[in-house]
């Protein structure tokens, strides 16, 4: 009787050690959304259109990832580029591009596909929202990168164009 | 096992094929790929890529697959590590210069060298150096963009330039590492058939400006359809992407097209976008009965049926007809007929404006009938211009298969090139031509031909030939000769077979799309479908029932005169535009003014569409489905290819024949193949015609047999005035009108107006070339350019209808015989 109370008293003391130990140390939750985690490099959220040092987009319009896609959210429609009045470096480059960011699944096959890293799933992941119609990413959403302070994070999470052309 | 054929083993398989068949095409038959670049099986063998090389047992080196006629016995492998080895070195060789650029090249996707190089190539290149730099996406015509960075030198497209076209327009310049594809003087490469190259080149160094950068081929919706511009009906695809017009490609079959389409077809599809077409119905609230102005199609179209309905009512059938169009489909123009027979109980029911009537004294031939005869012999038809594919054929049996070829015609054409023997008669003087060939051929002698400007020597060569012929093809247009002379033409048909050492068959060339179809169908005044005569009483109401009339109606060009006098009270125009492609021009214009009620069943805004009262849109070809007729009798399947909620063509006119019908809900189709169907069952000719039995490569009618024609020859009219000349209206295949609008792509092809003539006329009316003249007949005016190019025989003027503003046909009074016009300078 008495060995067990000591044991229950050990017991005790050796957990409740656990749980003053961790009172000490920095808690691995995050107070979500006060505070917001910084996410690895290569997490696949949201999707950018980057554009080269010249500020000209990079997408050329192929439409490969938009067949890559393995659900099929990506609408491409190309044009041809008006030499004094460019768009994009090369012959060609998208008039329109889209993403249904509700059909998305976030595989990244997009990014793997693209011939000139222009599109690319970056760190965002605040995607929620009360209007099905946000969800279709145009080319005015998409471009905002790479300039981080050019976007900023709504409450609810979602990216507000600021650079909208 | 006869003796041309050879059986050869390749990769273990024992294959047997035909002598002279090359190894490729040997290897394919058993589904064995042996990679090409340069080869193309229309083009034959010429082996300059390497793509192709195998290994032959006993044979040192590597062979060229493509040059190579399989032997008895001969030993192929394909699959050797040798011939690996070698496929890579090509590869690695033919892309040394070839810029990346895959991502952006139109040709992505459905590109042999991307195939090849995925299946059969390096993994890397070894290339180090800067990849030479060449033009990039300059245009070698308005239509077709050249790359020559992209380009591999296969010269694909300069073989069938050469081979195919015959005019050698695009040539290879240089050689070595120079070597480039251009034309001469760098002049645009515009011909008739140019699209073609951009199918064949097995890169993206040709292609289509028209398409370029507007949707990658893995994102089309591809039709298999027809082209619905002439009447060679060849088969095509019809590319669509987010419900919107992309492209038009070749779909070979060697039954129609031999695998080619021309230009009009490539680049002559911008009118499914028109902004002047139909899109609403329309009725004006003037004759008292109408009054209402936007109803739905639905509405619109039985109000038609109910006012005609009460015209028929009050004052008989015959007071109302129909002008149908020999570009609808068959279904469409059934079901119009039936309307109107059954419906509205009349027999005014025509599309045409010259003297033709169904059925051939002789076999109707296939198209392809032409590779297979020794003689073919064109009459009064100009292929080049209204039937481009045709011409295409022509000239290769004329070239390659030794066929010979006989023109007999009142213009000089491009056929004349290829011709063996070629006639040109005076203008307005067929049937003299005609009846004269017959009675050579039946020894009577010769006929008195001074008249028809052919002389006897001539006349005799032609006929020697033809009897020293053992096939016989009679290519004719009927939409070209004057007065009857088609009935006297097909008594010379009917000769000619009686030669007993001779098979003949003929080949109505008449241009428009669904020419043969609407003979077929009945859109005639005195024929029912399938050839019926009207006077047939017993086999009509045995399929057509009691009710359907007997009597003769009126012919197109006797409803526009009784229109004016006031007898014909109500018009239905189907997809035709009478004021400007009818003689008579203003007068038609005039008579169909003074109808009580004219609906105009249309795709555009056309001039007759500004007179309806009542107007119907029409979806047309690329949205409705139907099938067409071709020149050679093959019915074929018209897929649409874009959707639209406006109802197809042939729901309208069931709507309307229920509408009308006095037992309940009269028939409702349930696709345009129930309609087909229905052809099958009540046309004679069309029983085997089925879904099933056209799918693949369409299936020719039965033939009707000709009712023993009679056409006298009628005497040759005199002119009016001593300087007055014959007129013969010619065709120009790229010709200003609703399909081809002024924003269409094959703009750049538009002409001016010109009245071609012989030097001596031009003489002795002291013209020169480049002349500003007005061709007068009547109080009708056309003004044109003189060029003397000797394209008639004295006494005539050729006169392209090169627009529809240019109004040629205001100039012709009828069709009846010869229009007699005069050559002012202004
Ligand atoms: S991440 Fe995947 S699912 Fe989303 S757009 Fe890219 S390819 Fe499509
Ligand atoms: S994002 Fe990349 S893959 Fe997609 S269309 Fe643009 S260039 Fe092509
Ligand atoms: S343009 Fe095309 S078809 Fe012509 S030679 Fe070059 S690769 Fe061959
Ligand atoms: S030949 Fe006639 S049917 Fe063939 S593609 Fe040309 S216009 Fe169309
Ligand atoms: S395909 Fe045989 S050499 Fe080109």
């Amino acid at each position: 009787m008495i060995q067990a109370t000591l044991s229950g008293i050990k017991n005790l003391t050796i957990g409740m050690f656990v749980t003053f130990k961790n009172m000490m140390t920095k808690p691995v939750t995050f107070q979500y959304p006060e505070v917001k985690r910084t996410m690895p490099e290569r997490y696949r959220g949201r999707h950018f259109l980057n554009r080269d040092e010249n500020g000209l987009e990079k997408c050329i319009g192929c439409s490969l990832c938009s067949i890559n896609c393995p659900v099929g959210c990506i609408h491409v429609v190309a044009a041809e580029n008006d030499p004094e009045n460019r768009v994009s470096p090369g012959e060609r480059y998208a008039e329109v591009y889209e993403i249904n960011l509700l059909r998305c699944i976030y595989c990244g096959y997009c990014e793997e596909a693209c011939p000139v890293d222009a599109v690319v799933l970056r760190e965002h992941y605040e995607l929620a929202d009360y209007n099905r119609d946000t969800y279709i990413a145009t080319k005015g959403d998409l471009l905002v990168y790479p300039e981080p302070n050019q976007f900023r994070v709504n409450i609810l999470g979602n990216t507000e164009r600021t650079n909208s052309k | 096992m006869a003796d041309d054929q050879v059986t050869l083993t390749i990769d273990d398989q024992t294959v047997s094929v035909p002598k002279g068949t090359k190894v490729v095409d040997a290897a394919k038959s058993v589904g064995i790929e042996i990679p090409v670049f340069c080869y193309h099986e229309k083009l034959g063998p010429l082996g300059c890529c390497r793509m192709c090389l195998v290994e032959v047992e006993k044979m040192p080196k590597l062979m060229t697959a493509c040059t190579m006629d399989v032997g008895p016995d001969m030993v192929v492998k394909t699959t050797t590590p040798k011939v690996e080895k070698a496929q890579k070195g090509v590869l690695e060789f033919t892309l040394l210069n070839h810029p990346l650029d895959c991502p952006v090249c139109d040709k992505g996707g459905e590109c042999p060298l991307q195939n090849n190089t995925f299946k059969y190539g390096p993994g890397d290149t070894r290339m180090d150096f800067h990849r030479a730099e060449n033009l990039k996406a300059g245009p070698l015509s308005p239509v077709i963009t050249l790359d020559r960075e992209r380009c591999i030198a296969c010269q694909r497209c300069t073989r069938y330039s050469e081979v195919i076209e015959q005019d050698n327009a695009l040539v290879m310049h240089n050689r070595g590492f120079n070597n480039e594809v251009g034309t001469f003087n760098n002049e645009p490469y515009d011909t008739r058939f140019s699209g073609n190259v951009i199918d064949i080149c097995p890169v993206g160094a040709l292609t289509n400006s028209q398409f370029r950068f507007k949707a990658r081929t893995w994102d089309l919706t591809n039709s298999d359809t027809l082209c619905a511009h002439c009447g060679c009906n060849c088969n095509m695809t019809l590319g669509v992407r987010t419900n919107k017009f992309m492209r038009i490609e070749a779909r070979p079959n060697d039954l129609v097209d031999d695998g080619w389409i021309c230009d009009k077809a490539r680049w002559g599809y911008d009118f499914l976008e028109s902004k002047n077409r139909l899109v609403e119905a329309r009725t004006v609230p003037d004759n008292g009965t109408m009054v209402f102005s936007s109803p739905t199609t639905q509405d619109a179209a039985v109000r038609t049926a109910e006012a005609i309905k009460k015209i028929v009512d009050e004052h008989g059938p015959e007071s109302v007809g129909f002008i149908g169009s020999p570009y609808g489909t068959n279904e469409e123009l059934y079901l119009y007929q039936k309307l109107f027979r059954l419906g509205f109980g009349t027999n005014n029911i025509d599309h045409k404006t010259y003297a033709d009537s169904p059925g051939l004294p002789i076999d109707h031939y296939d198209v392809s009938e032409i590779e297979t005869a020794d003689l073919v012999l064109v009459i009064a038809s100009d292929p080049t211009e209204e039937l481009p594919i045709l011409d295409l054929r022509i000239k290769k049996v004329v070239t390659r298969h030794g066929v010979k070829l006989a023109v007999l015609n009142d213009q000089a054409t491009l056929m004349d090139k290829y011709a063996h023997l070629s006639l040109r008669y005076n203008i307005g003087s067929d049937a003299g031509v005609f009846a004269a060939l017959t009675a050579a051929i039946s020894g009577e002698g010769m006929a008195d031909i001074k008249t028809t400007g052919i002389k006897a020597d001539q006349l005799k060569s032609l006929v020697e030939m033809l009897r020293a012929s053992k096939k016989v093809t009679l290519i004719y247009n009927s939409s070209a000769l004057t007065g009857q002379s088609v009935a006297v033409l097909k008594q010379l048909m009917a000769m000619i077979k009686n030669i007993p050492s001779i098979e003949c068959g003929a080949i109505p060339a008449v241009p428009h799309t669904n020419a043969v179809g609407a003979m077929d169908m009945g859109i005639l005044p005195d024929y029912y479908p399938g050839g019926v005569p009207v006077a047939d009483g017993e086999a009509i109401q045995q399929t057509w029932g009691e009710t359907a009339p007997t009597q003769p109606g009126l012919s197109a060009m006797e409803m526009i005169r009784k229109a004016e006098s006031g007898e014909l009270k109500a018009l239905l125009v189907y997809r035709a535009n009478p004021v400007v492609d009818f003689p008579g021009g203003k007068q038609v214009e005039e008579a169909l003014k003074k109808l009580d009620l004219l609906v105009v069943h249309d795709m555009f805004e056309t001039e007759t569409a500004k007179l309806a009262h009542i107007l119907l849109p029409s979806n047309g070809p690329g949205v409705d489905d139907g099938t067409t007729t071709n020149i050679g009798g093959r019915v074929q399947f018209r897929k649409g290819g874009l959707k639209t909620a406006h109802p197809p063509d042939w729901k309208i006119i069931s709507l309307m024949a229920n509408t009308v019908s006095e037992e309940g809900d009269g028939i409702n189709y349930i696709t345009s193949f129930s309609v087909t169907d229905e052809i099958a069952k009540n046309v004679p000719g069309y029983a085997e015609i089925s879904k099933k039995s056209i799918k693949k490569e369409g299936m020719t009618r039965v033939s009707s047999a000709s009712i023993n024609a009679t056409g006298a020859v009628s005497k040759e009219s005199s002119p009016p005035k001593p300087e007055a000349l014959k007129l013969r209206i010619a065709n120009y295949l790229f010709a200003h009108n609703t399909i081809l609008d002024a924003t269409s792509t094959l703009a750049h092809h538009f002409k001016p107006s010109i009245v071609h003539m012989h030097a001596s006329d031009a003489k002795k009316l002291k013209l020169k070339n480049e002349d500003d003249v007005v061709v007068v007949s009547g109080d009708t005016q056309v003004s044109a350019q003189v060029e003397i190019s000797n394209r008639c025989n004295p006494g005539g003027v050729v006169l392209p209808n090169i627009s529809d503003e240019q109004g040629v046909w205001g100039l012709a009074n009828s069709r009846d015989s010869v229009t007699w016009v005069e050559i002012r300078k202004v």
